[in-house]
C-alpha cells in the first residue's frame, strides 16, 4: 500500500494533464473574464467622454426626454401586467394538465421569444392594416397602429411568451403534493389554486412580473412597426434612443441610455433581493 | 373499512394491475414494496388524486371510486408531509375547517384539542420550516385528524428520518392509532417498520399485489422468491425432486440431501420437478462445530461448508456459509449459500469466524416450499 502513496509524479503527465494543464486552463478561464470587464470599462468611459456635464440637467428635464420616460413606464407596467395576467392561467394549465397537443402548444408559446421582434411588429401591422377583423378593430373597438394602445400590444405580444415559461417555470417547482393535501382536506381544484398554488407561487408571481416589465421596457422593434417613432407620441425611452441619433443629438442618446442603465440596475438588485440571495462584492 | 376491488391504471408506462384488498374497519395495514413498485399511486387512487382506469374502491359501505377528493373524507399524509410552508402550524391545521366555512372561534378551539391530543400545543405559532421531523408528523397528523377522516394514509413517512428518531415515531404513531382507532393504510420498503406497525400487510411488487394477510401469515408463508427476498429471506433454494412419500419430498439440491414436507401442495409435486424454497437465516441451526470427519456420510438436510464473512451486531450474529461437498469447493458461482442467525452470546461461544468449516442442519418442518408454478 505505501507504493501508492509514493507514486505522485505519475500525475503530472506530459500533454497538458496535471498541474501545467491546470496553470492553462485557469490562464484561459481568467483571461476571459479580464477581458470581458476591460471591454466593460472601455464601453462606459468611451460613453461618459460624450456627456456634457453643464447641458445635463437641462436634458434630462427636458419635455421630451420626461414624456418619453412617463410613457414608458405606463406602458410596460400596462402590458406587463395584462402579460402576467395572461400567462397566469396559461402557465398553470401547460404545468398542470395533460391533454393532446400540450407540447405543440409549449412550442408556440416559446415562438415570440425567438423570433425577431421587427417580424412580431410587422405581422400585427399586417393583421391590423389588411384583414377584415383587423380593420373593424382599428375603426370601431381601439387603435393600435401608430397610436400609444399600439405600443402596448406590442410589448405585451413580446414579453407574453416570456411571462409564460417564467411562471410555468414557478409552477412546475411547486410540488403536487402540497395540491394533493389540500384536496383530500377538502379543496375543490379552484380552491386549491387559491389557497395553495397561487400563495405558494407568489415569488415568482412577483418575479415573472419584474423581468417582463424590464422586458417590455427595453422593447423596441416591434414597438417601432407597429406604433411607429412619432416624438412626443409614440416616442418611448427606446424609441428616444433612435430618435436622438436620426437627429445627430449624442448627449440626449447617452441620458436616454443612462435612465435605461439605472432601471436595468434597479431591476436586478430587485430580483436578487426576492430570490433572498445576498449582494457581496 | 377499505375494499378495493380489481383497482387498475395505467400512468405512462406504469401499470397497477388488478388490486384487490380488504381491509377491516380500526386495522392497521402495511404495504410493502420496493421503491417504484407502485405503491404510492395505490394510496393517491384511493385518496382520489388519480383516477383509475378499472375497479372499484369502498370506503365504510361508501362507493367512492369516483368521487374527488375533496368528497371522500380521507386523511392523506404524503413523503416528507408537505406542511404548508407559508402558514402557522395553527393555520396549517386549521386549512381543513376553514375550507368548511366554520366559524373561526370554532376553528381555533377545535385545533388546539387536537393539537393538545397530540402534544404540540407549544409550537402552534411556528413556521413548519422550523419544526424537526418529529414535529412534522405530529403536525400532518393534526392537520388529517382535526377533519376525522375515514381512513389515514401515510406515504413513506419515515423515509426522510434518521434511524434513532424514525423506531420512536412508530411507537408514536402505533400508541396513537390503538388510541384512535382509525383505519390506517401505511406504505414503505423498510421490512422493520411494516414488521413493527402492520396487523395486515400487502406486497407490491412492479404494480401487482403478489401477497396479502394477516401479519404473521404473509412473514412466515410468502407465496414466491420475490416476496421472500423482500422480507429479508435470503436461504432461497431450487432443488430437484428425487422421490416422494406422502407429503414428504426428497429432493436433491447440490448433490445435498434435502428433505422437507409440502403439505397440501404434494398432490402437485412429482419425480424431477423443480421445487423452490427458502429457511429463515434464524432457523438454520449449527450442528457441528469446526472439521467433521464424517465427511462421507450421507445425511439428510446436513450441509457442509465454510464461513465466507461474519457479522456480530445488535444482538444478533450473522454468518455466511458457502456450501463444500466432500470437502472441495465445487460452488463458485455464487458468493453464500446461506446467511444463517444466531443469538450472538452462542455465536461468540462458537467463535464463527470467517474461513471456520461448520455444518448446519435445516430443519423439515421449518423450510417453506413457494407455491408451486
Amino acid at each position: 500500500m505505501r507504493g501508492v502513496f509514493r507514486t505522485g509524479k505519475v500525475n503530472r503527465g506530459k500533454n497538458g494533464s496535471g498541474i501545467n494543464g491546470n496553470r492553462a486552463f485557469n490562464l484561459i478561464i481568467g483571461g476571459t473574464l479580464v477581458a470581458s470587464v476591460v471591454f466593460a470599462l472601455l464601453l462606459i468611459v468611451s460613453t461618459a467622454r460624450y456627456i456634457r456635464w453643464k447641458h445635463f440637467f437641462d436634458v434630462l428635464l427636458s419635455r421630451e426626454i420626461l414624456f418619453a420616460l412617463k410613457l414608458s413606464l405606463f406602458v410596460s407596467t400596462v402590458a406587463s401586467l395584462i402579460a402576467v395576467s395572461f400567462a397566469l392561467p396559461i402557465s398553470y394549465a401547460l404545468s398542470r394538465f395533460r391533454f393532446p397537443g400540450r407540447n405543440i402548444i409549449d412550442t408556440i408559446f416559446d415562438i415570440p421569444i425567438v423570433l425577431s421582434p421587427i417580424a412580431i411588429g410587422a405581422v400585427l401591422l399586417i393583421f391590423f392594416n389588411n384583414t377584415i377583423i383587423g380593420k373593424f378593430v382599428e375603426e370601431h373597438i381601439v387603435r393600435f397602429t401608430f397610436e400609444i394602445p399600439g405600443i402596448i400590444l406590442a410589448q405585451f405580444v413580446v414579453v407574453s411568451a416570456l411571462a409564460v415559461r417564467l411562471l410555468k417555470s414557478t409552477f412546475d417547482s411547486i410540488d403536487l403534493r402540497y395540491e394533493g393535501v389540500i384536496r383530500t382536506l377538502g379543496a375543490t381544484r379552484f380552491q386549491s389554486l387559491i389557497h395553495v398554488t397561487l400563495p405558494m407561487a407568489k415569488h415568482g408571481i412577483v418575479g415573472a412580473f419584474i423581468v417582463t416589465w424590464a422586458r417590455a421596457i427595453g422593447e423596441f422593434g416591434a414597438t417601432l412597426t407597429l406604433a411607429g417613432a412619432t416624438t412626443m407620441k409614440t416616442e418611448t425611452l427606446p424609441i428616444a434612443i433612435f430618435l436622438s441619433f436620426a437627429k445627430a443629438d449624442v448627449q440626449q442618446a447617452i441620458i436616454v441610455i443612462l435612465i435605461l442603465l439605472s432601471l436595468a440596475i434597479a431591476v436586478l438588485l430587485l430580483i436578487r433581493k426576492l430570490s433572498g440571495e445576498v449582494m457581496t462584492w | 373499512m377499505v375494499m378495493v376491488r380489481d383497482l387498475s391504471l395505467r400512468v405512462g408506462d406504469f401499470e397497477l394491475k388488478s388490486i384487490d384488498f380488504h381491509v377491516e374497519s380500526g386495522e392497521y395495514c402495511v404495504f410493502l414494496g420496493p421503491t417504484g413498485a407502485g405503491k404510492t399511486l395505490l394510496l393517491e387512487s384511493i385518496a382520489g388524486l388519480i383516477p383509475i382506469d378499472e375497479g372499484e374502491i369502498v370506503l365504510n359501505e361508501r362507493r367512492v371510486t369516483n368521487l374527488p377528493p375533496e368528497r371522500r373524507n380521507v386523511g392523506y399524509l404524503p413523503q416528507d408531509y408537505a406542511l404548508f410552508p407559508f402558514m402557522s402550524v395553527r393555520k396549517n391545521i386549521g386549512v381543513g375547517l376553514r375550507l368548511r366555512r366554520m366559524d373561526r372561534n370554532e376553528i381555533d378551539k377545535r385545533v388546539v384539542e387536537i393539537a393538545k391530543e397530540l402534544g404540540i400545543v407549544h409550537i402552534l405559532d411556528r413556521m413548519p420550516l422550523r419544526l424537526s421531523g418529529g414535529e412534522k408528523q405530529r403536525v400532518a397528523l393534526a392537520r388529517a385528524l382535526v377533519l376525522d377522516p375515514e381512513i389515514l394514509l401515510l406515504d413513506e413517512p419515515y423515509s426522510s428520518i434518521d434511524a434513532g428518531l424514525k423506531r420512536s415515531l412508530w411507537w408514536f404513531i402505533k400508541k396513537l392509532h390503538r388510541r384512535i382507532k382509525k383505519t390506517i393504510i401505511h406504505i414503505t420498503h423498510d421490512l422493520e417498520e411494516a414488521y413493527t406497525l402492520a396487523e395486515k400487510i400487502g406486497i407490491i411488487i412492479d404494480g401487482r399485489l403478489v401477497q396479502f394477510g394477516e401479519r404473521e401469515s404473509v412473514f412466515r408463508y410468502p407465496k414466491s422468491p420475490a416476496v421472500a427476498k423482500l422480507l429479508g429471506i435470503n436461504n432461497i433454494l431450487s432443488a430437484r425432486v428425487v422421490d416422494k412419500r406422502g407429503n414428504r419430498i426428497i429432493t436433491n439440491w447440490k448433490d445435498n440431501r434435502i428433505v422437507l414436507y409440502a403439505g397440501e401442495k404434494a398432490d402437485d409435486i412429482e419425480k424431477d420437478k423443480e421445487l423452490h424454497f427458502c429457511i429463515r437465516p434464524e432457523e438454520v441451526k449449527v450442528v457441528s462445530n469446526g472439521d467433521i470427519e464424517s465427511v462421507g456420510k450421507v445425511e439428510s438436510n446436513v450441509i457442509y461448508g465454510e464461513i465466507i464473512a461474519s457479522v456480530p451486531y445488535g444482538g444478533v450474529g450473522t454468518f455466511y456459509l458457502k456450501a463444500m461437498n466432500n470437502g472441495i469447493d465445487r460452488h463458485f458461482d455464487s458468493d453464500y449459500d446461506f446467511e444463517i442467525k444466531l443469538p450472538q452470546e452462542r455465536f461468540e461461544y462458537l467463535k464463527l469466524h470467517v474461513g471456520k468449516r461448520v455444518s448446519v442442519r435445516l430443519v423439515p418442518e421449518r423450510i417453506h416450499l413457494f407455491d408451486l408454478a
